[in-house]
């Protein structure tokens, strides 16, 4: 066979119904032997992060850590209301269209269930089986206050726009969703 | 014929049958026979891809409605 077959996927929005099209995609591409690359930006990374109570607290993570990847000095509090109301978790995400305040996820989530599709979470995670590579953007990060300790992987890389631009440069196929 | 392993992936839905083989081909070596039984409405189409696509060959197809069981060469 010829080189191997490379793909990227930005993951910009956090809605339910995109990122589970993403996963799909994903999934399907990385097991037929495309090599994928899965970028996470802004809300996208809400598929990855735990999912919290809108009042619990958040761990203290190591800061000299966070520091490493983000400004944390520049920090004020309108990013730690964005953090508490950005809530995280795969299945949980709301739907770009019929939310109804909630319902319209659990009732899709019913949904898929019932007719033995797998649910978003599951995808990531079988994603991360075959192995294919997940990044963080930057600014992401650093703008919604977000800790890659706080995420279902740790230890994901977070890079910049330079990084992105390779990967999709030495790609054939690559999507924004 | 006989086949080295098996795998069952009926009631999965499209993509997770795929997911399952390739990861059990990763465990495989070249030469092995997979039997592999679904029922997914795609999942013929999509096992004839699969091996179109990583040069895996099909050596039996049997049917029985919507269940098919094929056994693959890797």
């Amino acid at each position: 066979m010829s080189e191997k077959k490379k793909g990227t996927v930005m993951l910009l929005s956090g809605e339910l119904d995109k990122a589970l099209v993403a996963f799909l995609i994903i999934n399907g591409f990385a097991a037929m032997g495309v090599e994928m690359k899965v970028w996470f930006t802004l809300l996208g990374v809400n598929c990855l992060k735990k999912r919290r109570g809108l009042f619990s607290r958040r761990p203290r993570y190591d800061q000299s850590r966070e520091a490493s990847y983000r400004n944390t000095e520049s920090d004020f509090i309108l990013q730690n209301i964005v953090e508490m109301l950005n809530r995280g978790g795969a299945n949980h995400l709301p739907l770009s269209r019929l939310n109804m305040m909630g319902l319209g996820p659990s009732l899709l989530n019913r949904i898929l269930r019932r007719k033995h599709i797998a649910t978003l979470e599951e995808l990531i995670h079988a994603a991360r089986d075959l192995g294919v590579d997940f990044t963080i953007c930057q600014i992401c990060v650093d703008a919604l206050a977000t800790s890659v300790d706080d995420l279902i992987f740790p230890d994901l890389p977070v890079k910049g726009v330079t990084a992105y631009m390779k990967d999709a440069m030495n790609a054939q196929f690559n999507v924004i969703i | 014929m006989a086949a080295d392993s098996e795998l069952d992936v009926t009631s999965l839905c499209c993509p997770m049958p795929l997911v399952r083989l390739a990861k059990a081909a990763q465990a495989m070596s070249a030469g092995d026979r997979l039997r592999i039984i679904g029922d997914d409405p795609m999942f013929e189409e999509e096992m004839r891809d699969y091996c179109e696509e990583n040069g895996h060959r099909i050596l039996e197809v049997s049917r029985d409605g919507r269940r098919v069981t094929l056994l693959l060469e890797l």
